[in-house]
């Protein structure tokens, strides 16, 4: 057994299990903290494939500024009612574990029957400056259009949960 | 390790997603279903990434990892919109009481 196959083994099933918790949870704390783990143990995936630099932008932006993201509206959210509008129990008990295990079916015989193409010998750069090569240079053109998506997302976030001036005026629920 | 059970692993997590998508009304699971899912393309991307010794798919999940990042910023700003539009009666009230 490798040193790959160990990770992937022990990673991957940390990986799975915090999955499941994250979306069955009923508490939005404690799903946020299984989301977490499950992009922790993806990082570490990652680190064994050989992608160090993937990693620490999974742990970075990922773990880090997302969830943060999460954890902060959810205790802006705890101190007001709307709490128990959102937070509710699943609906459709049945019909959704049901069609998940349909599409993993699907997806699976897809992926186990098809034929996949012949893996080229691993190698190749995976440094950081061939990432910066590829990212500069051939990707360049998305790479700027994702700043002006970031740019926009950043605006439309802030105008979104300013306090309006007008909000008196707004109809009223 | 063969890529098929990293792929396996993402079509797991993706399933996963969506029924958290389906299932769940409160709107942070569901936001967390979708990081899930987004997560789960990523490991795919990744994997083949390396099975085909190509960088592509790697660009790709940072791509991926951006747009995500903007997805989770609006969709929590809408979020926390509505749930002060549902709220703002009971401010009020309370505003009223203190005179």
């Amino acid at each position: 057994m490798t040193a790959e196959q160990g990770i992937f083994g022990v990673a991957g099933a940390i990986c799975a299990v915090a999955a499941v918790n994250a979306v069955f949870r009923k508490d939005t704390l404690a799903a946020a903290v299984s989301l977490v783990v499950t992009l922790l143990s993806l990082a570490v995936i990652y680190l064994g494939l050989g992608y160090e630099f993937l990693a620490a932008v999974q742990v970075g932006i990922y773990a880090g500024a997302i969830v943060v993201l999460f954890t902060v509206a959810i205790m802006i959210l705890s101190q007001t009612r709307a709490v128990e509008i959102l937070a509710r129990a699943p609906r459709l008990g049945v019909v959704g574990p049901v069609v998940a295990a349909l599409l993993f079916l699907i997806l699976s015989a897809a992926i186990v029957r098809g034929r996949l193409p012949v893996a080229v010998a691993p190698g190749g750069a995976t440094t950081v400056e061939a990432i910066a090569d590829a990212l500069f240079v051939r990707f360049l053109f998305p790479f700027e259009v994702t700043s002006v998506l970031l740019l926009a997302a950043l605006v439309a976030a802030v105008v979104l949960t300013r306090k309006r001036s007008t909000e008196r005026e707004w109809p009223r629920r | 390790m063969p890529t098929t059970a990293y792929l396996l692993l993402g079509a797991f997590l993706f399933a996963l997603g969506a029924a958290g998508v389906v299932t769940r009304s409160n709107a942070l699971s569901m936001l967390v279903s979708v990081e899930l899912m987004l997560n789960a393309v990523n490991l795919t991307f990744v994997a083949s990434a390396r099975r085909f010794a190509e960088l592509d798919g790697v660009i790709v999940a940072f791509f991926v990892i951006a747009v995500a990042a903007a997805e989770v910023a609006v969709g929590l700003a809408i979020v926390v919109d509505i749930a002060r539009r549902h709220v703002s009666v009971d401010v009020d009230k309370a505003s009223d009481l203190a005179g």
